[in-house]
């Protein structure tokens, strides 16, 4: 099916709200599954891959396990970057900004893909930024010039191994040499819209309606306070 | 002399201007959307042709309107049907209505007209694509319509205090823009100098409505007697409108839109500095007291049963009427404006205040009308997450000592829950102690997360001193969108209503009127606390007027007399 941006971003803010995420993080996370739909990345269909880790896990806040000047390590313990991983890279950008450049790793977490939409603000701001993760298939990179809104994305098949791949993350951040030029946006495809799996947005659907009250006769009387219809 | 420029004063304070009830207590003004939309149709002769009129005798069929503007064409495609009495309803809860239509970009093909026609009169349950810019419904006013229908059909001419009683033959109950349900994003219009302001769109489909009901009322008296029946009046044409009917829907809007609000309100409080720092002339004085005297003919002739706005709505005349007679003894110049608005602050209530704002606005055209092109606004928010904390306590604390200042310990500040119920999303007010569903609140109780939020920075304070805001909301990131949100108003001044959703003496009307009045409205008619009835575009030039001379201060329209 098709549908409009706006009905992606309120689709997903209300399924984020629906998985029990806290306000800010619904809007982010719904944000960032929007953009990447922008940029052509298949925002939703990456999105529907994370809602069974989405909806197993527990809400807790990110650990923070080091921190210095230029290095910030972070424990999702096995949440997904969509939950809280905003703060920590505004955070990870900030010290590079200051210093020149920082690292940013997190440990246990999901999703990593999604994580790119937070990457793309640290972009905005001047930072060049590397990202690299892996699974026991495959290795992954992507990386933002300063300035630039859209990243490139790598990935090489990984030699077979018995070897644990551990589930993080690891992003640089560092301050180009010459200020960054903002990179145009690139042209929308809004008046397109979007082609959506039905079965993904009836998912969201359902996690939606976990946001709203069953309506009973008497709110349905009060509770919009609707006068007569007649006249 | 002519445009003495005084010393610019400053703006009126926040605590002043976003204090709900004076935000409730707002009139329509040359900022309002219908008028910018209708200078805009005016200034470069749109043309508004029918190319399709299939309706039968009970005006039940297919209309399609043709826009040419200078920039681009649109179709408006508007489907008027059979509804039954048991089907008639306002509320969103609705499935059935009188008419339904949308506003497309383009043309409009036989296939797409099939497609349009089996998911417009759906409306929510319908799908649609970015070629549809508006999708709207209304429903009769079953008396103005028998009552015009059987006078025109007789050769006379209504009555025109059925008009001044309920100024429309329709009343849209919703009209939707940006994305809903497959239609064009807001950002597709974003280039689109037709209709790039703020709810241009939605006004200007609201304003063809008016041309249909017209058209089609005219029509199904000439079917119903087609050797006697006459054509409304030019007269009656222009004091008909179009009404609305809002509930609780609108009221979240301007909450989750701070930075709009800011750009709206800070607008008008922007043009009302510059005419405050005009000197009075003769003429504009003159002017003014026409202004002043239609104003209060035009609320004198404002009818509502609802109690709460017909007190505030005599109070206002006969604060207006105090006004006049004071007006009356000051002589032209310096700096009379800002001692008539001094004037009504000192002696006059808050309808009289604003009304006078609005009255205020339509002296000086050349500085105001410039100022209504600029009501849109990209809506961004960065998380500063290098704040030191202690600067963020210090923010609340200066920026929202008005939300820190209420008592939450008190059962009565937190009275009401704002939820959205499971039949058909209607936004809804439930008591927190009586009524399930609390725990799926909508979070419109700011007041009451900023105080939370502060409580909890300060508690972390007390362990991490030199903590940053990064380090507060990793660790508690439940407060990250109250963070964020307190962290992009700080820089602004009007964003945020200062006002507990919350409590229980809140008044949700307030946020409808604050909304409608810059959408436009005249006529405010609530049917409760929660639900109000207005009328827009009663007074405004007709489809065949476009491209003629017109005033633009077409608004306060007053009910015309005889000799049609």
């Amino acid at each position: 099916m098709r549908v409009s941006l706006n009905e992606i971003h309120v689709m997903c803010r209300k399924a984020f709200e629906g998985m029990g995420f806290a306000a800010g993080d619904c809007e982010d996370a719904a944000d960032l599954v929007g953009w990447l739909q922008l940029q052509g990345l298949d925002g939703i269909g990456t999105l529907e891959k994370a809602l069974d880790y989405l909806q197993r896990e527990a809400d807790q806040p990110f650990a923070l396990r080091y921190e210095d000047s230029a290095m910030l390590v972070i424990d999702a313990q096995g949440q997904s970057v969509l939950r809280c991983a905003a703060a920590a890279v505004e955070l990870a950008a900030g010290k590079a900004l200051d210093s020149g450049q920082a690292v940013l790793r997190i440990h246990r977490c999901h999703n990593r893909l999604l994580l790119l939409g937070y990457l793309r603000r640290a972009a905005e701001l001047g930072l060049q930024v590397q990202a690299r993760w892996g699974d026991a298939r495959q290795a992954h990179r992507a990386a933002f010039i300063a300035g630039g809104r859209q990243p490139e994305l790598h990935s090489e098949d990984r030699p077979a191994s018995n070897a644990q791949v551990e589930q993080s993350i690891t992003i640089l951040f560092s301050r180009p040499a010459a200020p960054a030029s903002p990179q145009p946006s690139p042209p929308t495809t809004l008046a397109q819209g979007f082609d959506v799996s039905e079965r993904t947005w009836q998912r969201l659907k359902q996690l939606a309606e976990h946001v709203l009250v069953a309506s009973t006769e008497a709110s349905r009387r009060h509770g919009a306070g609707g006068g007569s219809d007649s006249d | 002399m002519s445009n003495t420029v005084l010393a610019t004063p400053t703006l009126r304070p926040a605590s002043q201007v976003m204090n709900l009830a004076r935000l409730g207590s707002h009139f329509q003004s040359p900022l309002s959307f219908v008028r910018s939309s209708m200078r805009r149709m005016m200034n470069q002769r749109w043309q508004i042709q029918r190319s399709r009129f299939d309706l039968d005798g009970e005006g039940f069929g297919t209309a399609i309107y043709r826009i040419d503007t200078p920039n681009a064409h649109y179709h408006c495609v508007i489907f008027s049907a059979y509804l039954p009495p048991e089907k008639r309803s306002d509320r969103v809860i609705a499935d059935q209505w009188d008419v339904t239509f949308v506003l497309v970009a383009g043309d409009v093909d036989n296939a797409q007209l099939a497609d349009l026609q089996r998911n417009v009169p759906l409306q929510e349950a319908g799908r649609f694509d970015a070629r549809v810019l508006v999708l709207s419904r209304a429903n009769r006013s079953l008396r103005n319509f028998d009552r015009f229908l059987a006078a025109l059909a007789e050769g006379n001419q209504p009555d025109p205090r059925q008009l001044a009683e309920v100024g429309y033959l329709y009343r849209t109950t919703a009209v939707y823009g940006n994305g809903k349900f497959g239609i064009a994003d807001f950002g597709c219009l974003q280039g689109n100098a037709d209709f790039s302001q703020p709810f241009a769109a939605q006004m200007f489909t609201v304003y063809l409505l008016r041309h249909f009901s017209i058209e089609q009322i005219e029509h199904m008296a000439h079917a119903l007697a087609p050797r006697q029946a006459v054509k409304l009046a030019p007269a009656l044409q222009r004091y008909l409108g179009v009404g609305n009917a809002t509930g609780l829907g609108m009221a979240p809007f301007l909450i989750n839109h701070p930075q709009l609000v800011e750009q709206w309100i800070s607008t008008r409080e922007t043009a009302l500095a510059q005419v405050l720092a005009q000197t009075a002339e003769p003429s504009r004085l003159a002017r003014f007291q026409a202004l002043l005297a239609r104003a209060r003919q035009h609320l004198s002739q404002t009818l509502t049963e609802d109690q709460r706005q017909h007190e505030q709505d005599q109070q206002t005349l006969a604060d207006l009427v105090s006004l006049a007679d004071w007006l009356n003894l000051q002589a032209c110049g310096g700096d009379l404006w800002s001692r008539l608005l001094a004037w009504s602050e000192a002696h006059a209530g808050l309808c009289c205040q604003e009304l006078l704002v609005s009255l205020l606005l339509e002296l000086y055209p050349e500085q105001v009308t410039p100022l209504a092109e600029q009501m849109g606004v990209v809506e961004d928010w960065r998380l500063d997450a290098q704040m030191p904390l202690g600067q963020l306590r210090e923010l609340i604390e200066q920026q929202y000592g008005w939300a820190l200042a209420y008592d939450f310990s008190d059962i009565e500040a937190e009275h009401f829950f704002w939820y959205r119920s499971a039949e058909k999303e209607e936004p809804r007010l439930g008591m927190r102690t009586e009524e399930p569903g609390a725990e799926k609140e909508m979070q419109l109780g700011i007041a009451r997360n900023i105080q939370r939020c502060h409580a909890a920075v300060l508690e972390y304070l007390r362990a991490q001193p030199q903590a940053l805001t990064a380090h507060f909301l990793i660790s508690q990131p439940a407060f990250k969108g109250t963070v964020r949100r307190l962290q992009g108003m700080a820089l602004s001044t009007y964003g945020e209503i200062r006002a507990n959703l919350l409590a229980r003496d809140m008044l949700p009307i307030h946020l409808l009127r604050c909304k409608l009045a810059f959408f436009g409205a005249g006529k405010f008619d609530p049917k409760s606390s929660r639900w109000v009835r207005i009328t827009l575009f009663q007074g405004a030039p007709l489809v065949s007027e476009i491209g003629q001379p017109f005033d633009d201060d077409w608004n306060f329209a007053v009910m015309p007399h005889g000799g049609f």
